[in-house]
């Protein structure tokens, strides 16, 4: 991970920061971007990237590669990719757990995939090629679950486990995510991370979350929109020991609050992991 | 841990991941679909509304990035229609390609058939010059060196087979309405009532700094340069308007380049 350690927290680029984070060059370890925003090489957001990546380390954290459909990865999607990673050379290149395509029509959203032995093997398959394709490793980040499916064969956290055992690739574990799937799910989020290989694990993600109330009760969204919320904290803070090397990144989508507000939840992240490494 | 299989909560008939993934699809295109029978029930949920989260976040992430397109578009018909007349659209043609940041294509074309906006033709005219202007910020930045002595050396034999190129950062925009005036009015955020029913013809200019430059243009020069962006050659071109036109275009650096284009005539 090039000269990155645990102490390293990020956050993620967003386009309304572009000039601030240019003209007063703040300290920040890395700068993670949403690979597809860049795939243009005549855009804006290309322009600003070419500028800070002058001055930060970069990530690339995707959307779009749809590891989990039944059907390959679209060529076209990792040969951007590829040009993109080539021009930028980012430390980390990252995708969800999830499917977002299929014959065609692109949702946009990050589905859930069945934890079976037939997905598993589809998974590995499409990792295979990404990897093979971008010539070098990349890490699978679990997601935020609203619905269970009835037949498994696996939990999510061993499928992660798997997936990275059988393909090579790293595991980006979002805590914020597994709060999120674990309340709505009804399962246990430090168990989930007691399962976890920590030993593959090379990003962690912090985000906020909103709490929607229904007639029926309550479910947790992923929004990306708020500070990360206390348990969230706690359950970094418990694990934190776990992490052997992993960078940390601060996630804000929606809702975007001043750049400040960030860099606070960044310092928050720090001072968490200065407690451990004494630093 | 690998899971031991839970009798009482297996689907009724499994689906391999082919069969779910296109189930799943159809729920999120509100079209008939089982996949509700191969989720778990969740205490006081049920399965419609838990794929519903997924509908939402399909339907409002799309829509918000249409929103960032045509955001003048949203000024004209309001918050509330957008939203609807976007969801119509995202559902009956949802985005292609893994990339969010290249949908919308369609969009002013949709909105120009649709009877609620008959009477408002120019909120499908202005959705139009949104996209353009967008396709534009992404063009190629091309340096000017038209190498005017180079063409004055022209063979005079050879000046019906002149072909100029129009700067790859340069796009034209024609309408029935005057979309100028509108987009004007818009951005200087003074709307007032005015009739729009008037031809508009513009020329959009992407500049170094990625702004866009927007100059009206006659008819004249519009159908040229869209003559020029068709690679027609001098010979074909009406003498008239190149006389009054061609000097315009070069000096305001619209010509990129020119070459000489002989075709050889079939054996």
């Amino acid at each position: 991970m090039n000269n990155m350690s645990i102490t390293n927290v990020g956050i993620g680029l967003r386009a309304e920061h572009y000039q601030e984070i240019h003209q007063t060059s703040p300290a920040i370890d890395f700068l993670e971007v949403h690979s597809e925003n860049y795939f243009d090489k005549n855009s804006l957001n290309y322009f600003y990237l070419q500028q800070l990546s002058e001055q930060y380390p970069l990530s690339f954290h995707g959307i779009g590669l749809s590891l989990g459909s039944a059907e390959a990865v679209s060529k076209n999607h990792l040969k951007q990719l590829k040009t993109l990673v080539a021009e930028f050379n980012p430390f980390l290149i990252s995708d969800h757990l999830s499917w977002s395509s299929w014959q065609g029509t692109y949702f946009n959203d990050l589905l859930p995939v069945p934890y079976t032995e037939e997905a598993l093997s589809r998974f590995i398959t499409n990792i295979n090629q990404v990897q093979d394709h971008l010539q070098t490793q990349i890490i699978v980040e679990n997601p935020s679950s609203y619905l269970e499916y009835k037949n498994t064969d696996y939990d999510e956290a061993t499928f992660l486990n798997e997936i990275s055992e059988r393909t090579g690739c790293g595991l980006l574990l979002d805590i914020n995510n597994v709060y999120v799937s674990a309340t709505n799910n009804n399962f246990s989020a430090q168990q989930y991370l007691d399962e976890i290989n920590f030993n593959k694990v090379q990003e962690i993600h912090l985000a906020g979350h909103i709490r929607k109330q229904f007639a029926e009760g309550e479910i947790l969204i992923d929004t990306h929109s708020k500070l990360i919320s206390d348990p969230v904290w706690q359950l970094y803070s418990a694990n934190i020991n776990k992490i052997k090397n992993a960078v940390t990144l601060i996630e804000w989508d929606a809702e975007l609050p001043a750049l400040s507000v960030l860099l606070g939840e960044r310092d928050k992240a720090k001072q968490f992991l200065r407690e451990v490494t004494h630093d | 841990m690998i899971k031991p299989p839970n009798q009482d909560n297996l689907a009724p008939s499994s689906l391999n991941l082919k069969q779910l993934q296109q189930q799943f699809s159809q729920s999120l295109l509100y079209q008939e679909s089982d996949i509700a029978l191969q989720l778990k029930e969740k205490q006081g949920f049920t399965s419609q509304q838990l794929l519903q989260i997924h509908r939402n976040n399909f339907v409002m992430s799309v829509t918000e990035s249409l929103k960032s397109t045509f955001k003048y578009t949203e000024q004209l018909v309001g918050a509330d229609f957008f939203d609807s007349v976007a969801r119509q659209f995202i559902l009956r043609q949802p985005p292609a390609i893994n990339n969010i940041i290249v949908y919308g294509e369609q969009f002013p074309f949709y909105l120009s058939n649709l009877t609620q906006l008959a009477d408002m033709p120019y909120v499908a005219e202005m959705a139009k010059f949104e996209w353009l202007y967008e396709q534009c910020q992404k063009t190629v930045q091309q340096p000017i060196e038209f190498d005017l002595q180079s063409l004055q050396q022209v063979n005079p034999d050879d000046f019906e087979y002149i072909q100029f190129s129009i700067s790859s950062h340069c796009l034209i925009f024609e309408s029935s309405q005057n979309i100028n005036l509108l987009y004007q009015m818009l951005i200087n955020n003074n709307v007032e009532a005015t009739n729009l029913d008037q031809p508009c013809y513009l020329l959009l200019e992407k500049e170094p700094n990625f702004t866009i430059k927007v100059t009206e243009l006659s008819k004249q020069q519009w159908q040229l340069i869209q003559q020029l962006q068709q690679k027609m050659l001098l010979g074909a071109l009406q003498p008239s308007i190149l006389q009054e036109q061609l000097s315009y275009l070069i000096t305001t650096n619209l010509i990129g380049d020119f070459s000489i284009v002989k075709v050889k005539e079939d054996q």
